[in-house]
């Protein structure tokens, strides 16, 4: 079943390449996502594909799925408490396969159950990996099956373009925040020089007295230097606080 | 043993902008490159430059609010200008004041790329010359390399000095102000001497600096050595 025929080659290039299309510029995680579980059911021998992502706090959230229906997904959810194949994938990083639900989901009997009762006789469970912690599994339902090595490489494959697609998303959106924060620093940068130019006129003395003054007055206070500094062009804090009177000229 | 700066910190990458600035500015034939940071205030800070001449250049951009790398930093592309002088091209009716400082250093081609990290308009890298002559496509696509660049290293991973660290990788980002460093210490001179606000601080040392035909920097510079004061109620 499922062999690898001329057939699924020509499918899974079709796939790879809509895929690929989806990792350009600007991409939405959501539609690379979408795209994905669909061409797991299309390219293996199951009905329904779900995948579950860690979310910032570490939580798995339904991201993608082949079906709405509320039913399916209670299948997440009734993991949440009793465990389940999905939740151990994403826990273990290492794929979970049940050819046969009715024989060997002992450890889960809730899930099996209500897996069972939707039709469903498999499940298998693909890590998101990177390195050795998974961020997300590709879940698969289906009639009662053995996934072939073929199967489990196409699966696997399909699952670590995901993995790419979602890293990138996330590195992109590190970069925007970096450079805010940059852009933010040299403010900060601009403002302690300002401040160095009230102190020093203030209190004649020269830039580096200055800026000592307001490293110790931050320091005292336990409070940032650009804050300070801040305050200090902005008139909140008067000079005479900061410069000591001793320092004064 | 040789210190070298460690990548990722401020050193290594002002080295690094003034290499690639240098790097670029040789193979597209031009006679100055700059970088030039925008804080989310607005602050201009040129962080690296090829020469006085692309750093006066960018100066005069600060100093009189217009020029192409003031409209490349927030404009859909670069800002491209083969010649100021081109009667039939509306530019040096769009910077008058630019274009007139851009003559007087025979600057006759600028060139003004956004620098951009995702959506988020970081600065610019800018390419005079001396020449009235336009990049050719090659060294466009050279230039827009240089800007892709110059943003990665940017926000590229910081590598600490601390050997405890187990990733040894930090994230903060630290690029030098110190090339204008002292015209902010001017304004805050400036701010006390005029009892005014520090915008307007530096609005009255640009105007001086304008009137008077001087370098900002070099006013600023009068000002640290009390040379020029400014008293309150009083222009200058």
């Amino acid at each position: 079943m499922n062999a690898p025929s001329p057939d699924r080659d020509a499918q899974l290039a079709r796939r790879f390449v809509a895929l690929a299309d989806t990792l350009v510029d600007e991409y939405d995680v959501v539609d690379l996502l979408d795209e994905l579980v669909h061409a797991v059911v299309e390219l293996l021998p199951v009905e329904h594909a779900g995948l579950l992502l860690r979310d910032e706090d570490g939580n798995p959230q339904l991201l993608a799925s082949t079906s709405e229906t509320s039913r399916i997904l209670e299948l997440y959810q009734l993991q949440s408490s009793e465990g389940g194949p999905c939740l151990e994938c994403l826990q273990s990083g290492a794929p979970v396969l049940i050819d046969d639900l009715a024989a060997n989901a002992q450890k889960w009997p809730e899930f099996a159950r209500t897996a069972q009762a939707l039709g469903f006789e498999a499940v298998h469970a693909l890590p998101l990996r990177l390195r050795r912690d998974a961020i997300g599994a590709l879940n698969l339902f289906g009639p009662r099956a053995h996934l072939s090595d073929a199967d489990l490489q196409v699966g696997q494959s399909l699952a670590d373009m995901a993995t790419i697609g979602i890293l990138q998303q996330r590195s992109a959106r590190r970069a925007a925040v970096e450079a805010e924060q940059l852009k933010r620093a040299l403010d900060t940068r601009v403002v302690i020089e300002q401040a160095k130019g009230v102190l020093s006129e203030f209190g004649s003395v020269g830039m580096d007295v200055a800026f000592e003054q307001l490293r110790r007055y931050a320091r005292s206070r336990n409070s940032k230097l650009g804050e300070v500094a801040d305050s200090v062009v902005r008139r909140e804090i008067s000079p005479e606080e900061i410069t000591p009177a001793k320092d004064r000229h | 043993m040789e210190r070298t700066s460690l990548q990722g910190s401020e050193a290594w990458i002002q080295g690094r902008l003034t290499a690639l600035a240098f790097d670029c500015a040789r193979e597209t034939a031009v006679d100055g490159g700059s970088v030039t940071l925008v804080s989310t205030k607005g602050a201009r800070i040129v962080c690296a430059a090829t020469s006085g001449l692309a750093t006066a250049l960018e100066d005069s951009q600060t100093l009189l609010g217009e020029g192409p790398s003031v409209d490349a930093l927030d404009g859909p592309g670069p800002v491209l200008v083969a010649n100021l002088a081109d009667p039939l091209a509306d530019w040096p009716g769009k910077w008058p004041f630019f274009a007139a400082q851009a003559d007087e250093l025979d600057v006759r081609a600028v060139f003004a790329f956004p620098i951009r990290v995702q959506a988020v308009s970081v600065g610019t890298f800018g390419l005079y010359r001396q020449g009235a002559r336009g990049l050719d496509d090659q060294q466009l696509s050279r230039a827009r390399t240089a800007a892709e660049d110059i943003a990665e290293l940017l926000v590229a991973p910081t590598v600490t000095e601390d050997p405890g660290q187990p990733t040894g990788v930090s994230r903060t980002r630290r690029v030098s102000v110190a090339w204008a460093a002292h015209v902010h210490q001017a304004a805050g001179i400036v701010m006390v001497q005029a009892d005014v606000s520090v915008v307007e601080a530096m609005d009255l040392m640009r105007a001086a600096a304008f009137a008077e035909e001087i370098e900002l920097r070099a006013l600023a510079r009068e000002v640290i050595e009390r040379r020029r004061k400014w008293v309150k109620g009083a222009a200058r």
